[in-house]
């Protein structure tokens, strides 16, 4: 398919589309000044992410992405918008805080890392044209969780009981006559 | 260098994990309030993870280690969501706001 | 039984320990605790001899039961400890025992009411055990640890009431003028040690098996047996109070009366009688027989000494304290005329009676509230059972014949001196006249005419008191009939203690003596006393001879004698002044050499040297130390202002560092040609 004078394929054109919606969402998490909206184009970034991923072929990935960060933590995050709920009334300027030297220093790091995977030589270990693991399911992620990565398996349980605790002491309100 | 049927090259993903990475920065510095900043968070994860599974897909011998790695990034994502957020609420609880700039209390 | 002797002292040891820790908490304030381990003691004595003098048991051992333990490793030695059976332990465990546990019961009554009571009945149970230790130990250096255990004990109780600033000196110099005797003690167990090469005393391999090895001529034309026999005098001359170190003895009157009973009249000072009965071989085995020559000197001399200070003393405390003094030696000094046997049985005897007559001044005393006897008088009938019970013992102690204790043993003794040394047979018998002679002054003054001080209220002591004086009374007449001049029971059994070949040695020594009556002897020793009481008599009974009279041509002799020769003050301006003086010259050279010269120079030199770096250290290492200080400071303030508090100023300067960082990082990593390609990459 040749597009402007371009040979392209049909993967090419569903990258850009995904990388399209994620990065303009992304841009409109950051500039937002109505939080909640912000954290709206946040789940439709993470969207992106998960069909980025299906074209990566990890469509696991993109199912647990969708279903942890799209459904849980997008979710919590809202909730916890409306739980202060006075920040949602706010304009541009008392949301955003000094733009010019942030874009600046952003832009200098951009620019650095794109300069450093343009000026990398990715032939070697890597594919040129494509992923390559082509059957990577359900099957082979349980497998590596209960084979070789066991141990942090378990730890991410523990970390996870540890937060569960530690969120519920810190965001309970304290009672009176209470330590 | 033969294309294939994708016809996408790693360096697409790495220079858009790259910009993502680089909007989450921004918003780190930009945002007042300390949901805002959680959310900047998000972004930079969501842009290592994007790493993760590109390098784990494009290597020429077959691993699942990089999306291994993406599901602990994103276990420990919601776990500091959470711990976040029970900051933010109990911070908004005792000063009526979460603007961190506000929050000086380290200051010397 | 005999097997399990080692308990008999063991048991006063486990009540000094109950009794120290527990004392105020246990029946009877701790006495009856002391009282039935020293009785059990006795019972197990009691016991040990029935088995071993009328159970066969000595036949059975041939005369010696010995155990031996190891017991500590000295470098490649090893010293051992153990205890031995044999009829000189056994006489001693009896004595020791009896009259140990008449005088705690004794006390039970004398020391009623006194703050330190039960520490009183443990200082009793240590000295106990000591004493029994003593007695069977069979090994030098065991007999050594409780030789000085007991004369620990005997300084402890001498000065049991410290607060007397004169029992606490009679403390002090008891225990340092018997430390001279005990180091001739020591000196003379080097000397067997070293020629030996045992510290046991029997067996194969002890020392007595191998006295000939000190038989060999050693310095001032000596043989070494004989300088080893005077090195252990030295020790019995100490702990038995002999002329030249007997003045300790009468100044430990200071302590209870109690105490002067059982360890300074009965027991702790005939240890060294004992010393020299049980070391007895080794004067044997002299060839020169130069050390028994000193020991019967010495104690002859002693005898007699002793005696004449006993007449002119008013204290009835110091009367007992000399005649104990003087009939100490006339031990040693049977010892020292080949009278093994007499000497031990005198010890014996005299055990019981002068015990007796000390418990009955402690009545006295108890009774009247003071130990003067020109205040005392006519108590015959205020306190008859102490009258009588005195009386009893007094004759005993005169040697009158046939139907006291004393009379046996003193005749004994003369009898040996008669037939081997005649110059101390006679000082002998000019002793037992002085004995009797101030014995009968002491009764008299005590006991008879009227009372010379009205607001004394005498009465008599309470039973707990008089049981014990009863009982020892009964000895005083009854303890001699083991060894009468027809059935000598105790020389069959004591004899053989020497030893076979020492045993033989003594025979020949005493060859051609009359065994058995002796009507010379007899008549010397009854004449004598009996003259000492008529004496006594007419002077202070019935006052026929006038002592006013003499006065004029004796009185320096009685200011002579009541100042019992002035050997204290000698001692004072002689020995004591030159320590003294040895003393400050060591003082002024310590203080003028070694102190100023030496110490004080070595001192300021090395005050001057720390000065000196101290300076340095202040000066470089600590203004290296400041400056480093100062820098961290001072960077610290201007660093200060970067912390404002806002969490995007710390991303942001993170994030400038980071990519500042990055750049230096890879900027040498980058190749120039890989510039170009970019668009190739993107396509």
């Amino acid at each position: 398919m040749i597009l402007f004078g371009f040979e392209i394929t049909g993967y090419q054109i569903a990258f850009l589309a995904l990388a399209g919606v994620t990065l303009g969402s992304a841009l409109m998490v950051v500039l937002m000044p109505n939080i909640l909206r912000a954290a709206l184009f946040l789940g439709l970034t993470l969207f992106g992410t998960a069909g980025l991923y299906v074209l990566m072929n990890a469509p696991f990935l993109a199912a647990v992405q969708v279903m942890i960060y799209v459904g849980a933590i997008t979710t919590m995050i809202i909730l916890a918008i409306f739980l202060s709920s006075r920040v949602m009334s706010v304009g541009f300027s008392q949301a955003i805080y000094n733009p010019v030297l942030a874009f600046g220093a952003a832009g200098v790091m951009f620019l650095f890392l794109f300069v450093t995977i343009a000026n990398s030589i990715w032939v070697k270990r890597i594919a040129a044209e494509g992923p390559t693991n082509s059957n990577v399911g359900v099957h082979a992620v349980a497998a590596a969780l209960l084979q070789p990565y066991v141990f942090p398996f378990e730890l991410a349980s523990l970390v996870l009981l540890a937060v569960l605790v530690g969120a519920i002491v810190i965001a309970k309100e304290d009672q009176p006559g209470e330590p | 260098m033969s294309h294939s049927a994708y016809g996408i090259p790693i360096t697409w993903f790495l220079t858009l994990g790259a910009m993502l990475f680089c909007i989450g920065l921004f918003g780190m510095m930009v945002r007042r309030s300390a949901i805002g900043m959680l959310l900047s968070v998000e972004l930079m994860l969501n842009a290592a993870n994007i790493n993760f599974i590109a390098f784990g897909s494009y290597l020429k011998l077959p691993t699942i280690a990089g999306q291994i790695f993406a599901i602990f990034v994103i276990t420990l994502a919601a776990a500091e969501a959470a711990v976040g957020l029970a900051i933010v609420i109990n911070i908004y609880r005792l000063e009526q706001h979460v603007d961190v700039d506000k929050m000086t209390a380290m200051k010397l | 039984m005999i097997e399990h002797a080692w308990l008999i002292p063991l048991l006063p040891v486990i009540a000094f320990g109950l009794v120290l820790l527990f004392g105020r908490k246990a029946p009877g304030n701790g006495a009856y605790v002391a009282i039935a381990a020293i009785c059990a003691s006795l019972a197990m004595s009691l016991a040990v001899a029935f088995q071993w003098f009328l159970g066969g048991a000595s036949a059975a051992h041939n005369g010696l039961y010995s155990v031996t333990i190891q017991w500590m490793p000295v470098g490649s030695q090893m010293i051992d400890m153990g205890f031995s059976i044999d009829a000189l332990s056994v006489v001693m465990l009896l004595v020791v025992t009896i009259v140990a546990s008449l005088v705690q019961i004794y006390s039970i009554g004398y020391m009623h009411g006194d703050p330190r009571y039960p520490r009183y009945f443990a200082y009793h149970s240590l000295f106990a055990a000591a004493m029994l230790t003593l007695v069977i130990a069979n090994n030098v250096v065991l007999m050594f640890m409780s030789w000085e255990l007991v004369g620990l004990t005997s300084y402890l109780l001498i000065g049991f009431w410290f607060e007397r600033p004169s029992a606490m000196r009679a403390a002090k110099k008891a225990f340092l003028v018997t430390r001279v005797g005990d180091v001739g003690f020591l000196a003379g167990i080097i000397l067997i040690y070293l020629k030996t090469g045992s510290l046991n005393l029997f067996g194969d391999a002890g020392v007595f098996e191998n006295l000939t090895r000190l038989d060999v001529i050693g310095p001032w034309g000596l043989p070494l047996t004989a300088i080893a026999g005077l090195l252990l005098f030295c020790g019995a001359v100490g702990k038995s109070a002999q002329f030249p170190l007997h003045v300790w003895l009468p100044d430990a009157m200071e302590g209870p009366t109690p105490v002067s009973a059982l360890i300074h009249a009965a027991t702790m000072v005939a240890a060294g009688v004992y010393l020299v009965a049980r070391m007895y071989p080794v004067y044997l085995a002299d060839s020169s027989g130069m050390a028994l020559q000193v020991v019967a000197y010495v104690g002859a001399f002693t005898a007699l000494f002793a005696a004449t200070i006993g007449i002119a003393q008013n204290d009835i405390k110091r009367v007992l304290a000399y005649s104990t003094v003087s009939q100490l030696g006339y031990m040693i000094m049977s010892l020292g005329v080949f009278g093994y046997v007499a000497g031990m049985f005198h010890l014996f005897t005299h055990a019981f009676f002068k015990a007796n007559l000390f418990l009955g001044s402690g009545s006295v005393i108890h009774g009247t509230g003071t130990q003067d006897i020109r205040e005392m008088g006519g108590l015959k009938k205020k306190m008859p059972w102490t009258y009588w019970t005195f009386l009893i013992s007094t004759l005993s102690l005169c040697g009158i014949p046939f139907v006291t204790a004393g009379g046996w043993s003193k005749e004994e003794i003369l009898a040996v001196a008669w037939h081997t040394n005649r110059v101390v047979f006679v000082v002998g018998v000019l002793g037992a006249f002085t004995t009797a002679f101030y014995m009968f002054r002491l009764v008299y003054k005590t006991f008879y005419g009227e009372p010379r001080k009205h607001d004394i209220h005498a009465h008599e002591s309470p039973r707990v008191m008089l049981v014990p004086l009863v009982i020892l009374a009964f000895l005083a007449i009854f303890a001699g009939y083991v060894g009468t001049p027809w059935a000598n029971v105790f020389e069959r059994n004591l004899v053989p203690v020497l030893g076979h070949h020492y045993e033989q040695v003594l025979e020949n020594k005493l060859a051609g003596m009359h065994h058995g009556f002796n009507l010379t002897v007899f008549l010397f020793a009854t004449g004598s006393a009996l003259l000492g009481i008529f004496m006594a008599t007419i002077i202070w009974l019935k006052p026929v001879l006038r002592i006013e009279k003499l006065e004029p041509s004796f009185g320096w002799l009685a200011k002579l004698v009541e100042n019992k020769y002035y050997i204290d003050e000698i001692y004072q301006a002689t020995i004591i002044r030159g320590l003294m003086a040895a003393a400050w010259l060591a003082f002024a050279f310590d203080k003028w050499v070694i102190d100023y010269a030496i110490v004080n120079g070595v001192g300021y030199l090395t005050r001057l040297a720390s000065d000196l770096w101290g300076w340095f250290d202040r000066t470089f290492v600590d203004g290296l130390v400041n400056i480093i200080g100062w820098i961290t400071k001072t960077t610290g303030s201007a660093l200060r202002y970067l912390q404002t508090g806002v969490a995007q100023h710390y991303i942001f300067l993170l994030v400038s560092a980071l990519v500042v960082i990055s750049l230096a990082v890879i900027a040498g990593h980058i190749r120039e040609e890989a510039w170009i390609p970019i668009a190739g990459f993107y396509r």
